[in-house]
C-alpha cells in the first residue's frame, strides 16, 4: 500500500512533465496536417456521416441502430487507440528511456491521457449528434458518466502499461495485438446492442451471463448506452459491478507488471 | 576538509545477456520454457567501488568496451545494477549524446521545455532560463522551427545549452567535446570550468588524455569492467597509455616460421633472475630464451631486435658474430642474452627473437615484437632516439 502511495506521489510531482508529454503526443499526432487538433472533432463527424449514410442506403432492413453503432464505435476507439499507442510508449521513446531517469510509468500514462482528451472531444461531437437526432438522453443518469469514463480510463491505462512493457521484451506483441483487439471488438457489444448476446447466452443457460460481464467493456458499454441513448437491457447492478471491478483489476495488474519490468528496459532497448 | 560524498558506488556490477540475433520473440520465450536458455552472459562492470566528493571532477578512462558508458548509465539511473548499489545525491544532468532526447517533430522551444521538465524543473524556472539557453545555443531565429530541420551542429548546441542550464548538481559528460566548431567548444569548456568553480560535481569520460588529465582532480581507470587504478590523473594516464601500448603490441606481435625448432619461452628480467618489464636505461637486462629442437639444427642462429612502439627497428643483431656462436641444437636448451643497459630514449619498446638456420632464408621460429618493455630515461638529460654522448663548448 505504501509503495502505491509513493508511486502516485512520484507521478504527482512530475505532473508538469506529464502535461508536456500529453501535449507532445497530441501535437505529434496532428503534426503537419492543416486542420491540426481540429481533426479530433472532425473524425467523429466523418464517422457518423459515413455510418448513417451506409445504414440508410445499403443496410436497409438490417436491424442496426445508428445510435447504438456510433456510441459503440467512438467508445471502443478510445480503448483500441490506447492499446495501439501503448506499443510505442516505451519502444518509441528509446532516447528518453536510455538517456534520462524519470518514472517510466509516465510514458504509457501520457499516451492514455492524450487519447482521453481525444475521446472527450469526440464525445462532444457524439453528444451534439445525439441531441440533434433526439436520442433518449437520460439526464437523471448523467452523474454516472464521469464514473464510467474514469473506469474506462483505468482499464485503458492498465492495458497500456502492460502492453508497453510487454512490447519491450516481446516484439510479437504488436502482431498479436491487432487480432486480439479485433476478436475483443466482436465479443463486446460494440456494433450491436447488448440484447443480442444476452439473448444468445440466456439460450445457453443463464449461468453464462455473469461470465459475459467479466469482459469490462460489456459493463462499460451497457452503462454508457443507458446514459446516452436510454437503452435499457435487462441487466442488474450485480452484473455490472463485477464488470467495472475487472477494469480496476486490469489497472492494478498492468501497473504492477510494468513496475516489475521497468528497471530492465534499458537492458533490452 | 572532507567534502560530503555525492556519489557512492559499492561493488557495482552489471551483467548483460548477449543474444544470438534479433530481439526475443514470444516463440523463443515459449520454447525457452522447455529447453535450457543459451545466452552468453557478459559482465560489463564487475565490483566497481568508488566515491566522489562534492565539487570534485572525476575522469573515467579505459579502452573501448571497458565499461565507461555502462557506468555512466548506471549513475544516470537509466540502467539498473545487477549487483551492488550506486547512490547519487542531487539532480543529475547527463551530456551523453547531446540532444538525443529531442523529438524531431517538436520545435526547439518545445523540446527545451520538455527536456527541462524531464530534468524536474518547473515551467516557471524554465521560463526564467529560456532566454539564456537560446542565447547560449545561438539559435534565436530558429527556436520555433521543428528540430528536424536543424543541422547537427545546431542540435548539439541546443543539447549542451539545455543540459548546462538545468543547473544540475552532478554533470555526466561523455565524450561530447569532440563536437561542434572550435568557437563553440571553447564556450563549452568555459561553461564547464565555471561549473567546477561553483563547487559542482562532474564525471567525465574521454579518450582525449590531455584534456581529461587537465580537468580531472582524480581519475578512475577501467579495464574489462573492473577498476584497474584510481588516483592522480598524471599517474593514471601514464598507466593507461602503457596499458594501451601493450595492447597495441599484442596487435603488432607476429609469430611465424617452419617450426622445426621452436622458441618455447622468453623470460625478461634482471640478470639475477627476477622477472620485470620496467627498466632504468642503464640497468642491465637479461633475456632467457628456452628452445626445443624437434629435429637437429646444424647451423643455428638466434636473432634479436628492438623496435619502437610504431614497429620501427632501432637495433638488430644475431648470435652468428665472433663472440658467441651457437652449437648445433638438439633437444631442449636455454640461452641467455645480456644487455648492460639500453642507451635509448625513455619510452616503450618491443623486443623480437627469432631462431634461424644460417643456410636457410626462412626462420625456424620467429616471435616478432612479442615482448614489450618500458624504459625510464636518465633524470639529468632528455634526448630522443639513441643516446649519444654530447659535449658543448664555447670556442669563440
Amino acid at each position: 500500500m505504501k509503495s502505491v502511495q509513493e508511486l502516485i506521489r512520484s507521478l504527482w510531482v512530475r505532473r508538469e512533465l506529464i502535461g508536456i508529454l500529453v501535449l507532445r503526443n497530441l501535437k505529434i499526432r496532428y503534426k503537419g496536417s492543416v486542420l491540426g487538433f481540429f481533426w479530433s472533432l472532425a473524425s467523429p463527424v466523418f464517422f457518423i456521416l459515413i455510418y448513417s449514410t451506409f445504414l440508410k442506403l445499403v443496410a436497409k432492413g438490417v436491424p442496426l441502430q445508428i445510435h447504438t453503432l456510433v456510441t459503440g464505435i467512438i467508445i471502443w476507439q478510445f480503448l483500441s487507440l490506447c492499446a495501439h499507442d501503448a506499443l510505442g510508449a516505451i519502444v518509441g521513446n528509446v532516447n528518453l528511456v536510455k538517456k534520462t531517469a524519470f518514472p517510466r510509468l509516465i510514458l504509457p500514462l501520457s499516451t492514455v491521457l492524450a487519447n482521453l482528451i481525444n475521446f472527450l472531444m469526440s464525445g462532444l461531437v457524439l453528444l451534439a449528434f445525439l441531441i440533434l437526432t433526439r436520442a433518449r438522453f437520460q439526464l437523471a443518469l448523467l452523474p454516472l458518466l464521469p464514473l464510467v469514463i474514469l473506469t474506462q480510463t483505468a482499464l485503458c491505462f492498465g492495458l497500456a502499461a502492460g502492453l508497453s512493457a510487454a512490447h519491450v521484451f516481446f516484439r510479437d506483441t504488436e502482431h498479436l495485438l491487432g487480432h486480439v483487439v479485433l476478436a475483443w471488438l466482436f465479443l463486446s457489444p460494440v456494433l450491436y446492442p447488448l440484447e443480442r448476446p444476452l439473448a444468445i447466452l440466456e439460450h445457453l443457460g443463464s449461468w453464462t451471463v455473469p461470465l459475459y460481464f467479466l469482459n469490462p467493456m460489456a459493463g462499460l458499454l451497457a452503462v454508457y448506452r443507458m446514459i446516452l441513448i436510454g437503452e435499457s437491457p435487462p441487466v442488474t447492478p450485480a452484473l455490472l459491478l463485477p464488470s467495472f471491478a475487472v477494469a480496476w483489476v486490469v489497472l492494478a495488474v498492468g501497473v504492477a507488471v510494468f513496475q516489475k519490468a521497468q528497471p530492465w528496459f534499458g537492458d533490452e532497448l | 576538509m572532507h567534502a560530503p560524498r555525492v556519489i557512492e558506488a559499492n561493488q557495482l556490477s552489471k551483467r548483460f545477456f548477449l543474444q544470438q540475433s534479433g530481439s526475443r520473440t514470444l516463440k523463443s520465450a515459449v520454447l525457452g520454457l522447455f529447453r535450457p536458455i543459451r545466452r552468453r552472459e557478459f559482465w560489463a562492470l564487475r565490483d566497481v567501488c568508488f566515491s566522489v566528493q562534492k565539487g570534485e571532477t572525476l575522469g573515467i578512462i579505459g579502452a573501448n568496451g571497458s565499461g565507461k558508458s555502462t557506468l555512466l548509465s548506471l549513475l544516470a539511473g537509466t540502467l539498473t545494477p545487477t549487483r551492488g548499489f550506486v547512490r547519487v545525491e542531487g539532480r543529475i544532468s547527463s551530456l551523453l549524446e547531446l540532444g538525443a532526447g529531442f523529438h524531431p517533430e517538436l520545435t526547439g522551444r518545445e523540446n527545451v521545455y520538455l527536456w527541462g521538465s524531464i530534468m524536474g524543473l518547473s515551467r516557471a524556472t524554465m521560463n526564467e532560463r529560456f532566454d539564456r539557453i537560446v542565447e547560449f545555443a545561438e539559435l534565436r531565429e530558429y527556436i520555433d522551427q521543428p528540430v528536424k530541420f536543424y543541422s547537427s551542429g545546431m542540435y548539439v548546441r541546443l543539447g549542451f545549452a539545455v543540459a548546462v542550464e538545468v543547473d544540475p548538481d552532478v554533470m555526466l559528460v561523455d565524450e561530447v567535446l569532440a563536437v561542434g566548431d572550435l568557437a563553440f567548444q571553447k564556450k563549452c569548456m568555459e561553461r564547464m570550468a565555471e561549473f567546477r568553480k561553483r563547487d559542482k560535481t562532474m564525471l567525465i569520460v574521454s579518450h582525449d588524455m590531455r584534456t581529461i588529465q587537465a580537468i580531472s582532480h582524480r581519475i578512475l581507470f577501467l579495464d574489462g569492467g573492473q577498476v584497474k587504478g584510481e588516483g592522480d590523473p598524471g599517474e593514471m594516464v601514464d598507466r593507461y597509455e602503457h596499458h594501451m601500448l601493450q595492447r597495441r603490441a599484442e596487435a603488432l606481435r607476429r609469430e611465424w616460421g617452419t617450426r622445426e625448432a621452436v622458441i618455447e619461452q622468453v623470460e625478461i628480467g634482471t640478470p639475477e633472475g627476477s622477472l620485470r618489464s620496467n627498466f632504468h636505461w642503464d640497468e642491465p637486462i637479461a633475456a632467457r630464451i628456452r628452445y626445443r629442437a624437434h629435429h637437429p639444427v646444424p647451423q643455428p642462429v638466434l636473432a634479436f631486435s628492438i623496435a619502437d612502439p610504431s614497429g620501427h627497428v632501432v637495433h638488430s643483431s644475431q648470435t652468428a658474430g665472433k663472440d658467441f656462436g651457437l652449437d648445433p641444437l638438439e633437444g631442449e636448451g636455454t640461452v641467455r642474452l645480456l644487455l648492460p643497459g639500453l642507451p635509448l630514449a625513455e619510452g616503450d619498446y618491443l623486443l623480437s627473437f627469432a631462431l634461424h638456420r644460417a643456410d636457410r632464408p626462412v626462420p625456424l621460429h620467429a616471435l616478432d615484437r612479442a615482448f614489450p618493455i618500458r624504459l625510464e630515461g636518465p633524470r639529468a638529460t632528455r634526448f630522443e632516439g639513441v643516446f649519444v654522448p654530447t659535449r658543448w663548448e664555447r670556442i669563440a
